[in-house]
C-alpha cells in the first residue's frame, strides 16, 4: 500500500496517531480537559477566554454604532459602495471552507487522516461562517429588513429578486451553515455518550445526556450512525464547491472590470480551501500543544494539510496569472487598464503583497522539513491569512475604485469602525472557539478509537487495507 | 386706511439697499396677510422724516458712505429711536445694526458714531466671513435653529444692554473657513495680490471630483467625443469623431414595447459651459441633501446630477470639456438584475426608478452601474423631524425625502411628468412635446438638454437624437442608455490657433 516505510523517523510522520494509544488514553487527553471541573481549568484558557471576551465586546460595541448610526460609519463612498464588511465576509467565508472539506470530502475520499482534525476544522467552519453570515447583514443600509430578501409570503405581494446573486448568496450560505451544524452535531453524537458516561456532577450529566439523544452503543445505533454520517457527507460534498463559487457570482456577475471573470468561482473555490487550510494549521499548532495532542495529531496531518495549501495555492496563482493574461488577450481597454493599475496603480503595494503572502511564502512548502515543523508552518499559514485577506481587498475595492468613467475615479479610506468590526469579529470567532474546546471534544474520539483498534489488531503498516474494507462494509 | 392695518416701515430703502431691505418688508407684509391681517408698507426715503406712528420698522444694510448718510438722517430725525422706546418692533439686518449702534468702525479704521439705539459697537475683522450659518436662538420664543448664509467683515460686539438673537453653532461666525478674498486686491482683481509661501500647516481642501485628462486610458474609451466643424463638414453624414448608436440587436428575449410614452434625454457638449447650474437646479428640485465638507472629503456628495470635467492637450494649454452626467436611464440598465429586493425596476415609460421603500441598501445597484450615478444616504442626512422646520419646508412637496440607508439617484424628474400627465389626462389628450422640462434642462442657460417623448416623432428630443454626432456612452457594455450626448463640435478662430502656437 502506500505507506511502507517502517523505520526511522519517516515512519513516525506518516502515522495518523501515535504508537501505542489505546481507549484509554485518547479519553483521557481528548475528554479528561473537557470534563476538568470549571476551577481547575488552565491558566491559559481563561487568558485567551478573557481576552476573546474583550475583543467579542468591541464588536458589540461596534454592530450597536453601526445600527444606530448608519453605515456611514465606515470607509464607503461611491464608487466603492463595498467596503472591508465584504472584504471580511468573503474572508471569513474561505476560512469556513476547510472543514466542510475535511469532513465530508476527505471522509468519501477514504483519507483516514482526517479523523484527529475534523471535529476542530468542522467548529472553525461554524463558527466561521458565523463570523461571515453577520457582515452581509450588517453591510446593509437597513439591516433591520433584511428578510426582505427572503421568499415569504406577505401582505406586500412581493419577492425577492431571484436574478440578483446576493439572493443565491443568502441560500448558499443559509445552506452550508445548517448542513454544517447537523454534520458536526451527528458525528459528535457517540462522543457525546461517552462523556455522559463519565460525567461526575449533575450539570455534566444533564448536558451530555441531552445532546448524546440518548445513544446506547447498540450495533443498530452505530450502522444507523454510521450511514447517516456518510449520506450527510455525500449531501455536503457539493457545498464545498457550491457555496464559494455562489459568493464568487456576487462579482463574476457584475460588468465592473477585476469583477467580470469567468474564473472567479473556481478560483475563489481554490482560493477558499487554501485559506481554510491555513487557518486548521493556525488552531491546530497551538491546541495540539496546549492539550498535549501530539500524538493524535501527528506530524501526518500538518503534512498533508500543507499538502493541500500548497496545491490549492498554485491554483489560486494560477487564477491571478489568468486573470493577467484574460485582461490583455480581450483587448479591452478597460480590463487592461484595470489590470495596470491593479499591479502598478495607487494601490499597487497590496497586489505585490498579496503576491508576497500567496505565491512565495508558501514555496518553502514543497520540502517535507518545513511540512513537518509546526513552526513553520503556524507563520506560512499566518501570511497565507493576510494574503487572502488581501487578495479579496485587492478584488473587492481596489477594482471598484477606477471603474469605467474617469470622473467617478474615487480612493477608499477604511476609518476605525471597519478595523473594529473586523477584529472584533475575531473576537466573536475565539471566543465560540474557546467555548467550543472548553465543554466538547476538540477530537472525535469514536473514530480515532476506531483507528487505535486497527493500529494495535494490524499494525500501521495495514491500515489503509483496513480502512478500505471498513468503508466497503458500511457503504448502503 | 382702517385702525387695524399693520403698518410697516421700511427705512431709507434708497440708502441702505445692499441686503436684507425691500425683502423682509415683503415678507413681513405677506406673513401678516396670511394670518389675516391687513398690512401695507411704508417707503421713508432721505426725503421724509422718519414718522414714529409706524407698528413695525425694517432697515438693511449698505457700504461706509450710504450708513453715513443713513446714520446722519437717522440722527435728524429721530423717529425710530422714539418708536423703539415705545416698544416698536425694529428689524435691523446687516450694516443697518452698526448703524444702531454707539459707534462702528469703517474698513479704512475711521470711527464713526451711530444713533446709540443698541448698546453695540462694529470694528472689523481680520477676514471677511462667508458660508453656510446655523444658528440656536437664545432669544425667548424662539425654539427652532435658524439657518442662512453670511457675507460680513464686521464684527459687532455687544454691550451690557443688548441680548444676542442666536448662538453660531455652525459657520464661519465661530471662525472657520478662509477668505479667498485676500488673494485678490482691487489692483489685481484676476489675483496675483498674494505672496505665496510654504508653512507648517496643513488644510484639507475637498473636491467632488479630481480633474481628468483625456490622454490615454481616456481617450480609448471614448467618454468625450469632439471635433472640429471642418470635420464635420468634411463628413456629414458619418463624422469619423462621433461613432453611431451602437444597433441593438435581437435578444433571446423580445424588447419590451413602449405604447404610451417613452422618454429621453440628449446633452449638447457644444454648447454646454459647464456652469454648474443644472447641478444646483437638480438639487433643489429634488430635496437633495448637503452633505458638507466631511463627507465630501469621503467621496459621498449626493449629487444626482454632476458636470464631470475633462481636459485634452498641454497643461499649458488645455481644452476643457464639460460633460453633465444624470442617470443614463438604461434600457438595459445593469443595476435592475442585480438588487435582490427589486427595489430598481423600469417603468412603463421607460424610466429606470428606485423604490425608495423597497431599499434594503446592499449598493449592489451602484457597484453594477457604469456611470457610477447612484448616491446612497449612509448616514442620516435629510432631516428626521416630522413638524416643519426651516429646512423641511424648503423641501419640495412632490419628491419624496429619502431616510438613511437607501440608494437614490436621477428620476428625469418623474414629479415633473406625473404632473403633466395628470393634466394631460384631465384634458383627455396626450401630453404635448415640451410640456415636460426637467429641472436641468429648465435651468440650462445655453438649452443644452432636451428631454421629450421619443415615441412622438416630432418631438424635439427625437429630432436632435437624430442628427450624426448623436452618441451615446460606454457602447460596448450593451446598456443602451436613453441619454445620449451631441458630440463637442469646436469652431476653432485660425487666428487665435496661430497666435497660440
Amino acid at each position: 500500500m502506500a505507506v511502507t516505510t517502517t523505520k526511522g523517523p519517516l515512519a513516525e510522520t506518516n502515522r495518523v496517531i501515535g504508537r501505542g494509544q489505546t481507549y484509554g488514553t485518547i479519553d483521557d487527553v481528548v475528554l479528561q480537559p473537557v470534563l476538568t471541573d470549571v476551577m481547575r481549568t488552565p491558566r491559559w484558557w481563561w487568558i485567551g477566554f478573557t481576552i476573546s471576551l474583550a475583543f467579542l465586546t468591541m464588536y458589540l460595541v461596534s454592530v450597536i454604532k453601526l445600527i444606530t448610526t448608519g453605515i456611514g460609519i465606515f470607509g464607503n463612498n461611491i464608487p466603492v459602495a463595498w467596503g472591508m464588511p465584504i472584504v471580511n465576509f468573503v474572508w471569513w467565508i474561505g476560512i469556513g471552507h476547510a472543514g466542510t472539506l475535511i469532513s465530508a470530502a476527505l471522509l468519501l475520499f477514504r483519507q483516514p487522516w482526517r479523523t484527529t482534525i475534523n471535529r476542530f476544522a468542522e467548529a472553525m467552519t461554524i463558527f466561521a461562517v458565523v463570523c461571515a453570515g453577520l457582515y452581509p447583514i450588517l453591510h446593509l443600509g437597513r439591516p433591520w429588513v433584511f428578510y426582505w430578501l427572503l421568499p415569504y409570503p406577505n401582505t406586500y405581494g412581493l419577492f425577492p429578486q431571484f436574478r440578483s446573486p446576493l439572493d443565491w448568496d443568502l441560500f448558499a450560505i443559509g445552506t452550508y451553515a445548517s448542513v454544517s451544524v447537523l454534520f458536526w452535531f451527528i458525528g459528535l453524537i457517540p462522543d457525546m455518550a461517552t462523556l455522559r458516561d463519565r460525567s461526575k456532577t449533575k450539570f455534566q450529566k444533564l448536558l451530555y445526556g441531552l445532546l448524546c439523544l440518548g445513544w446506547n452503543g447498540s450495533t443498530k445505533a452505530w450502522q444507523r450512525y454510521q450511514r447517516a454520517y456518510l449520506l450527510l457527507a455525500a449531501l455536503s460534498f457539493p457545498l464545498v464547491l457550491s457555496v464559494h463559487s455562489t459568493i464568487a457570482m456576487d462579482f463574476a456577475v457584475a460588468q465592473l472590470p477585476g469583477w467580470n471573470n469567468t474564473i472567479m468561482p473556481p478560483y475563489f473555490v481554490a482560493g477558499a480551501v487554501f485559506a481554510g487550510f491555513a487557518m486548521v494549521l493556525i488552531l491546530a499548532v497551538p491546541l495540539r500543544r496546549a492539550f498535549g495532542l501530539e500524538q493524535l495529531i501527528t506530524k501526518r496531518h500538518l503534512d498533508n494539510a500543507a499538502k493541500l495549501m500548497l496545491a490549492t495555492g498554485m491554483i489560486v496563482v494560477y487564477g491571478y496569472f489568468v486573470e493577467v493574461f484574460i485582461a490583455w488577450y480581450s483587448g479591452v481597454e478597460f480590463e487592461r487598464f484595470m489590470i495596470w493599475s491593479r499591479m502598478f496603480g495607487d494601490h499597487g503595494q497590496f497586489f505585490w503583497a498579496l503576491i508576497f503572502c500567496n505565491f512565495v511564502a508558501i514555496q518553502p512548502l514543497w520540502f517535507r522539513r518545513v511540512r513537518q515543523s509546526p513552526l513553520a508552518l503556524f507563520v506560512i499559514s499566518l501570511i497565507v491569512s493576510v494574503g487572502m485577506w488581501l487578495e479579496r481587498f485587492v478584488i473587492i475595492i481596489v477594482s471598484l475604485t477606477k471603474d469605467f468613467l474617469l470622473s467617478s475615479w474615487a480612493d477608499y479610506i477604511s476609518t476605525f469602525w471597519d478595523w473594529s468590526l473586523f477584529i472584533g469579529s475575531m473576537g466573536l470567532f475565539s471566543t465560540l472557539f474557546f467555548l467550543f474546546i472548553r465543554l466538547l471534544p476538540a477530537i472525535a474520539t469514536a473514530e480515532t478509537k476506531e483507528t487505535a483498534y486497527h493500529d494495535s489488531h494490524h499494525g500501521s503498516d495495514a491500515f489503509e487495507t483496513i480502512r478500505a474494507d471498513y468503508y466497503s462494509e458500511v457503504r448502503p | 386706511m382702517s385702525e387695524s392695518t399693520l403698518r410697516i416701515g421700511l427705512v431709507l430703502p434708497d440708502v441702505m439697499g445692499t441686503y436684507g431691505d425691500g425683502g423682509n418688508a415683503l415678507i413681513l407684509r405677506q406673513r401678516a396677510r396670511m394670518r389675516g391681517l391687513d398690512a401695507e408698507i411704508v417707503e421713508i426715503t432721505l426725503d421724509d422724516e422718519v414718522p414714529e406712528s409706524l407698528d413695525v420698522y425694517t432697515l438693511g444694510g449698505a457700504e461706509d458712505n450710504a450708513q453715513r448718510i443713513a446714520t446722519r438722517h437717522l440722527q435728524r430725525y429721530p423717529g425710530l429711536q422714539r418708536a423703539a422706546e415705545a416698544g416698536r418692533p425694529v428689524l435691523a439686518i446687516c450694516a443697518a445694526i452698526q448703524v444702531l449702534g454707539h459707534w462702528y468702525e469703517t474698513s479704512a479704521g475711521e470711527r464713526v458714531a451711530g444713533i446709540s439705539m443698541l448698546d453695540l459697537t462694529t470694528s472689523p475683522r481680520e477676514a471677511r466671513a462667508i458660508g453656510e450659518l446655523v444658528t440656536t436662538p437664545v432669544l425667548g420664543g424662539l425654539s427652532q435653529p435658524l439657518s442662512g448664509f453670511e457675507n460680513h467683515r464686521g464684527g459687532t460686539l455687544l454691550g451690557p444692554d443688548a441680548a444676542p438673537l442666536a448662538k453660531v453653532t455652525r459657520g464661519v461666525g465661530n471662525g472657520v473657513g478662509v477668505n479667498a478674498y485676500l488673494l485678490r486686491g482691487s489692483a489685481s482683481p484676476a489675483g496675483g495680490a498674494a505672496d505665496i509661501q510654504t508653512t507648517s500647516r496643513t488644510h484639507q481642501l475637498v473636491t467632488t471630483q479630481t480633474h481628468h485628462a483625456l490622454e490615454g486610458t481616456g481617450e480609448a474609451r471614448h467618454i468625450v467625443r469632439s471635433g472640429t466643424l471642418a470635420e464635420f463638414k468634411d463628413e456629414p453624414e458619418h463624422p469619423h469623431f462621433a461613432h453611431p448608436v451602437a444597433h441593438h440587436n435581437e435578444d433571446l428575449f423580445p424588447d419590451f414595447v413602449y405604447e404610451g410614452y417613452k422618454w429621453g434625454m440628449v446633452i449638447d457638449q457644444t454648447v454646454c459651459t459647464g456652469c454648474n447650474a443644472c447641478v444646483v437646479a437638480c438639487q433643489s428640485e429634488n430635496n437633495i441633501p448637503i452633505v458638507g465638507k466631511s463627507e465630501v472629503a469621503r467621496g459621498r456628495e449626493m449629487h444626482w446630477l454632476r458636470v464631470d470635467s475633462y481636459y485634452g492637450g498641454s497643461i499649458d494649454d488645455p481644452t476643457f470639456y464639460a460633460q453633465p452626467m444624470p442617470c443614463q436611464h438604461c434600457e438595459k440598465a445593469p443595476c435592475e438584475p442585480v438588487c435582490p429586493v427589486g427595489a430598481t425596476v423600469h417603468d412603463s415609460e421607460g424610466l429606470n426608478v428606485m423604490v425608495y421603500n423597497r431599499c434594503v441598501g446592499t449598493r449592489y445597484c451602484s457597484n453594477n452601474c457604469p456611470f457610477k450615478v447612484r448616491r446612497f444616504n449612509w448616514l442620516q442626512y435629510a432631516e428626521l423631524s416630522t413638524t416643519a422646520t426651516e429646512m423641511s419646508l424648503a423641501n419640495n412637496p412632490d419628491v419624496t425625502v429619502r431616510s438613511r440607508g437607501v440608494m437614490e439617484k436621477c428620476t428625469y424628474c418623474t414629479q415633473r411628468i406625473s404632473r403633466a400627465r395628470i393634466e394631460a389626462a384631465n384634458e383627455d389628450r396626450r401630453i404635448a412635446d415640451g410640456e415636460v422640462v426637467t429641472a436641468c434642462q429648465a435651468a440650462c442657460p445655453t438649452q443644452a438638454i432636451v428631454f421629450g417623448d421619443l415615441n412622438d416623432p416630432t418631438s424635439q428630443v427625437n429630432r436632435v437624437k437624430a442628427s450624426p454626432i448623436n452618441y451615446t456612452l460606454l457602447d460596448e457594455l450593451q446598456v443602451f442608455p436613453r441619454t445620449s450626448y451631441l458630440a463637442k463640435v469646436t469652431n476653432p478662430n485660425p487666428t487665435l490657433v496661430e497666435g497660440h502656437s
